[in-house]
């Protein structure tokens, strides 16, 4: 329902356009959790920001099409993407607090939402409100409209935003690292209550995550992100039995395991800056099955097998 | 942090309440404004002369039980004149403070928001505005316009618009960062409502506080205008000209004719700043 194909974002900077995104191409199955993982500055949040066209002021989206509905999003004039924004694609936000506005309490952000959204009556979209804050599980609803954000936890305030998302029943969901400032308990719970209002809601969910854990928990497909390109995609438990891209092993070996006395492994070095990307594939000067064909030209697509998509030239070399 | 025990059910009066007993210093400039407003709107009940009636024997009366605070060389009762003065002098600081507010406000915002040449234009012209003392400023748009009391506004008020426009544009090039601007684009407000609707409301606290500071000055502002003769006329019951019709007579002794008028404006001045000192306690909903 959702696909991106071949999203190019460049940050404009002293030093000239410098490319970002490189030809992102993701399909988010409806009614699925798809996944976007990848090490901090890949691209990931940049990418999420790209599909809601709110990238900030450097980036700028240089290609591609974003196509929701047989629309494509990123042709779309600046009012109709308006009506886009929150009616049918809403995004939540790694830092819930911040995401809220801090001078007016809970109730005035959500009736303000409902009103313009759901062209609800004051009584109505109040009620309707509460039942919303019920609803993704805050106690005592009436007194979290009342309050601002700062009296409530990060996981309460995230909550809210995810009632604010649903009070404009989109159906596509872009959550940002939803969990990453949050407690690992609270973090659970956040997830499922994702997992809980997708099943019954039927609502299409972009994660973005850097957390293996979390995406084996609530994810049905997974992209893995580097360098501003995805390099591998498969569904989760083919991912997480068949690792094929080497990054994406790296990415498993540098879990943490219960039950498990060996260390995590790790990836060494670290993510290319923007303006000093390696030439080829961007990850040959971390990668252990590098070879000369890695260092002259970046690999193309590859299908491993059904639904199973590598971006390597040297896969099958190093295939567990 | 448990919610429920935070968000406590009180009306918003409420905490008003709580607040200002945490903040005496603010209560009593409220008050005393409270206490002027008051005098002003029931001068012509409480006051025992008319402002302007004129009594040439009784010129230079010393404060008694009939005239508690003297009569000026027109033989008018500085008391009525005083209570009248608090109407005209609230007027001008509040129409001042609201004008130059509202401008100031509209053009920071249209400044900070749209950036580029928008920002340029409207912060060039605010600093034309700036690079001359304010008060010669002042004196030469109200004598450009003409003395009277509107005219007197419009010149208190056009020399703080930039201080308004500034505060407001640079606080909102900082909370137009915020992620909630991001989120509430998010939530499908075009750019306006995101401005009106989440900006400006963020960026009101400082602006809230300097126009109490303002109110204080604009008072001071409109006196010294009134005193040279650009601001009203002599007859017009304003402290600031009393305080001008009474310098020249204090040689001859009669000294209650410039203090009393001189002590209000002082009283009034100090309120307004005592009223800034917790206002941001107050308008803040993070420092309660």
């Amino acid at each position: 329902m959702l696909t991106v194909d071949d999203l190019r974002v460049t940050l404009r900077t002293r030093q000239g356009a410098v490319p970002a995104l490189h030809g992102v191409t993701m399909t988010l199955a409806e009614g699925a959790v798809t996944g976007l993982v990848g090490e901090s500055g890949c691209g990931k949040t940049l990418t999420a920001l790209a599909i809601m066209r709110l990238l900030p002021a450097p980036g700028e989206i240089s290609g591609g099409h974003v196509w929701l509905d047989g629309r494509d999003l990123l042709t779309l004039r600046d009012r109709a993407m308006d009506r886009v924004r929150g009616a049918e694609i809403a995004m939540i936000f790694q830092q819930p607090r911040a995401s809220l506005n801090p001078v007016f309490p809970i109730a005035f952000q959500l009736i303000h939402v409902l009103r313009l959204h759901r062209g609800l009556s004051a009584r109505a979209a109040r009620a309707e409100g509460e039942a919303l804050l019920a609803r993704v599980g805050l106690p005592r609803p009436d007194a979290v409209m009342r309050a601002y954000p700062h009296h409530l936890s990060g996981g309460m305030c995230q909550r809210v935003m995810i009632a604010l998302a649903l009070a404009c029943r989109s159906r596509v969901l872009v959550a940002d690292e939803p969990t990453t400032a949050l407690d690992v308990t609270v973090q659970l719970q956040i997830v499922e209550l994702l997992r809980g209002l997708q099943r019954e809601l039927g609502l299409t969910i972009l994660l973005i995550t850097h957390d293996l854990g979390l995406v084996a928990e609530i994810c049905d497909h997974v992209n893995v992100m580097y360098a501003g390109r995805i390099v591998e995609s498969a569904p989760v438990s083919r991912l997480f039995r068949r690792p094929a891209h080497p990054y994406t092993r790296g990415l498993m070996a540098s879990r943490v395991r219960s039950g498990s006395r060996a260390l995590p492994v790790g990836i060494p070095g670290r993510v290319p800056e923007l303006a000093q990307m390696p030439t080829g594939c961007p990850f040959h000067p971390r990668c252990p099955l590098v070879g000369p064909e890695c260092v002259e030209r970046d690999a193309v697509p590859e299908l491993v097998e059904d639904g199973h998509v590598v971006r390597c030239h040297r896969w099958r070399s190093g295939a567990a | 942090m448990s919610a429920s025990s935070e968000a406590r059910a009180h009306p918003p009066l409420g905490d008003a309440v709580y607040l200002l007993r945490r903040n005496p210093i603010t209560l009593a400039g409220i008050a005393l404004i409270a206490l002027i407003a008051l005098a002003g709107v029931a001068a012509p009940l409480i006051a025992p002369a008319s402002p302007l009636a004129t009594d040439p024997s009784a010129a230079f009366q010393p404060p008694s039980v009939r005239h508690l605070m003297g009569t000026d060389e027109f033989g008018e009762d500085i008391w009525s004149r005083v209570l009248w003065g608090a109407r005209v002098d609230l007027t001008i600081a509040f129409g001042a403070v609201a004008i130059a507010l509202v401008l100031g406000c509209a053009l920071g915002a249209a400044a900070g928001f749209s950036g580029r040449w928008t920002d340029e234009l409207v912060m060039r012209g605010m600093d034309v505005l700036q690079a001359f003392p304010s008060f010669i400023l002042a004196m030469g748009i109200a004598a450009a316009l003409g003395p009277s009391l509107r005219n007197l506004i419009i010149s208190v008020a056009l020399i703080n618009v930039a201080v308004y426009a500034r505060l407001m544009r640079t606080r909102l090039l900082v909370v137009k960062q915020a992620l909630y601007a991001t989120a509430a684009r998010g939530a499908g407000n075009p750019p306006w409502r995101v401005l009106v609707v989440h900006l400006i409301p963020n960026c009101l606290t400082p602006i809230f506080v300097q126009s109490s500071l303002q109110s204080g000055y604009a008072i001071l502002t409109a006196a010294g205008l009134s005193f040279i003769g650009l601001g009203v006329r002599v007859p017009t019951p304003e402290w600031g000209v009393m305080v001008a019709m009474g310098v020249a007579r204090i040689t001859i002794g009669a000294w209650w004719v410039s203090f009393f008028p001189g002590m209000c404006i002082g009283l009034a001045v100090m309120a307004f700043n005592l009223i800034g000192d917790g206002l941001s306690d107050l308008l803040d909903p993070q420092r309660r």
